[in-house]
């Protein structure tokens, strides 16, 4: 009877100390997940580096991410740099430089953008959204004009 | 004593001093700050019956007032001698007074200011003075020029005296404005009865893409009638110039038709290149549907199931589909992983390039070529795949995080059921020994 008893607390002993590691572990979890950074941003970002000081030749472009969104950042022939939202004012397609006419370009309808980004050809019915560049230290960066 | 002598004489002398003094300075002043001109046409017109006073209320905002102009810079006559209600002397022919002009003499009437640049250009140098040129090469103008009194003149489409600029939203050539204002005629079936011409353009152009965009979205930069007729020279476009218009904002597309093997036949045909497809006041937009030789197809106009176009076009409608169909499925995904809270951010991310390759491919159609089809669509249908694989990532990561959510709460339920019982058995050991 005795032995019986002996069994049956140390099984709820350890039912107990199992169960609370276990607890402990659910509530220590989210708390690891939310410490690491997570792989990507999901929020719209403010401001977001489109490159490194450096890298780019004059005359050229490269396309970043920006959120959700693709931008556009340019490095003229004059050495300035220049910034927009890389979704074509038309149907949304995603436009690029061309280093050929120094001018933005969507290849799905043939629209046309200049350097700040008016639309001066083609189908796209209104100018690119501009983005401010700024550098910081050796980056690049891209925010949204408010 | 001198300066004595010099003060009376000043004194003396004040009044020739003093006319001198108003000759000198303010003589010059009068034409230097000219009084407004006054206009005694209005005066008299608005007291008349309606006819004579709804030119005098329209005028008030006409850009012709408002730049400054009188009645009489068009009509002649001296609107500032005071006629005391007598019209003889205000509308006096020998003062240029000319009676209004006729239905076919307005253009000519418009004319002799808005054809001299000279003049046209004190109010905007960069004004254009061809107008009057290009009506007369309007199917309008040369109509007027046979003695047709109802075609449309200048007034039919500017108003007479409440002439607006082009940019005032007020006016009836503003962007927005010019398909009600053609369709004023070419909706009016009796107007038009003897031209022989359809009357259905407006009802059509509502329903095209170009006027959903113009008139419902509000997007001024969509075309309206003038942009494919023409302005002043308004006139049907011929079946050879119909890709050159639409090519004026579809170059790209401009670009590929021209150097389809299509373009060789339309003209043999005398087909009107897009527009025997796209239509031309409907302006449709092309699905899939469109092409293959189904009921909604237009390549089943001119090709059968069995010729060789018919079933490239078969084929360019399975691929166009079959990805399409992958993009949407992609869509259906990411908003899933977005609804259940996933991270989700490079899923969209990567449908902004595969919608890119979505419209390149229907654009890509315009050249015929089943090769460049393949093509984009491979490249799409690779981006496609891989926004499918992150997607279904994100919703299996989701299973196992609820999975894991209902483990933990089977653990947490063991552990409260676990404290349950040894507190009870604490309990009953401690009632035993008490006794």
């Amino acid at each position: 009877m005795e032995e019986r008893n002996t069994s049956r607390k140390s099984f709820i002993n350890y039912l107990l100390g199992g169960g609370f590691t276990l607890v402990a572990a659910s509530f220590l979890y989210p708390i690891v997940r939310f410490v690491l950074p997570p792989k990507s941003t999901e929020a719209e970002p403010m401001a977001v580096s489109a490159g490194k000081v450096g890298e780019m030749h004059l005359n050229s472009g490269k396309i970043f991410k920006f959120g959700r969104k693709p931008g556009l950042l340019i490095y003229t022939e004059q050495g300035e740099y220049q910034a927009f939202m890389a979704t074509c004012t038309h149907l949304d397609c995603i436009v690029q430089f061309r280093n050929d006419s120094e001018s933005i370009w969507c290849a799905c309808h043939n629209g046309y953008y200049d350097l700040n980004g008016n639309n001066i050809s083609g189908p796209p019915p209104r100018p690119l959204e501009r983005l401010n560049v700024f550098i910081k230290d050796d980056d690049i960066m891209v925010s949204k004009i408010t | 004593m001198y300066s004595h002598n010099l003060m009376k004489n000043i004194i003396r002398h004040f009044n020739i001093i003093y006319i001198l003094f108003l000759f000198i300075f303010l003589f010059p002043a009068i034409y230097l700050f000219p009084q407004e001109r006054h206009n005694n046409c209005i005066e008299c017109h608005s007291k008349f019956e309606e006819e004579e006073t709804s030119p005098t209320i329209e005028f008030k905002n006409d850009i012709h007032n408002t730049s400054g102009m009188l009645c009489s810079d068009c009509h002649g006559g001296d609107p500032e001698i005071n006629a005391g209600g007598n019209q003889e002397l205000a509308m006096n022919p020998k003062k240029g007074y000319k009676p209004p002009p006729g239905h076919n003499e307005i253009p000519e009437f418009c004319a002799r200011c808005h054809s001299d640049f000279e003049y046209m250009k004190k109010f905007n140098p960069n004004i254009r003075v061809d107008q009057y040129e290009n009506y007369l090469t309007s199917q309008h103008g040369k109509l007027l020029a046979k003695g047709d009194d109802k075609v449309a003149n200048c007034v039919s489409c500017h108003k007479t005296h409440g002439i607006r600029k082009k940019t005032n939203p007020a006016s009836a050539v503003f962007a927005n404005k010019i398909p009600e204002t053609c369709s004023k005629c070419h909706s009016d079936p009796e107007y038009m009865k003897e031209y022989k011409i359809l009357t259905n353009q407006l009802e059509m152009y509502k329903k095209s893409v170009h006027g959903e965009f113009l008139l419902e979205k509000g997007d001024l930069n969509a075309p309206a009638c003038n942009d494919c007729h023409g302005n002043h020279g308004a006139a049907p476009p011929g079946v050879e110039s119909v890709h050159n218009v639409c090519g004026v904002c579809h170059s790209g597309n401009n670009q590929l038709f021209l150097k389809s093997s299509h373009k060789k036949y339309f003209d043999e045909f005398g087909f009107p290149e897009c527009a025997s497809c796209h239509e031309h006041h409907l302006i449709k937009k092309l699905t899939e549907e469109s092409l293959g030789v189904g009921d909604q197809s237009v390549c089943g106009i001119c090709h059968t199931q069995e010729d060789e176009g018919g079933i490239i076009a078969v084929e360019m409608k399975n691929i166009i589909e079959n990805f399409s169909a992958l993009r949407d499925t992609c869509q259906i995904l990411s908003e899933e992983v977005e609804r259940k809270g996933m991270p989700v951010n490079e899923i969209k991310y990567q449908m902004n390039n595969v919608d890119s390759e979505l419209l390149k491919a229907r654009n890509i159609v315009h050249s015929f070529s089943l090769e460049n089809i393949k093509q984009i669509t491979e490249e799409g249908t690779k981006l496609a795949i891989s926004v499918k694989k992150m997607a279904n990532d994100e919703l299996k990561e989701y299973q196992i995080r609820r999975i894991g959510l209902a483990v933990s709460l089977f653990f947490i339920f063991l552990a409260g059921t676990a404290l349950y019982l040894k507190i009870k058995k604490i309990d009953k050991k401690n009632i035993i020994n008490s006794f």
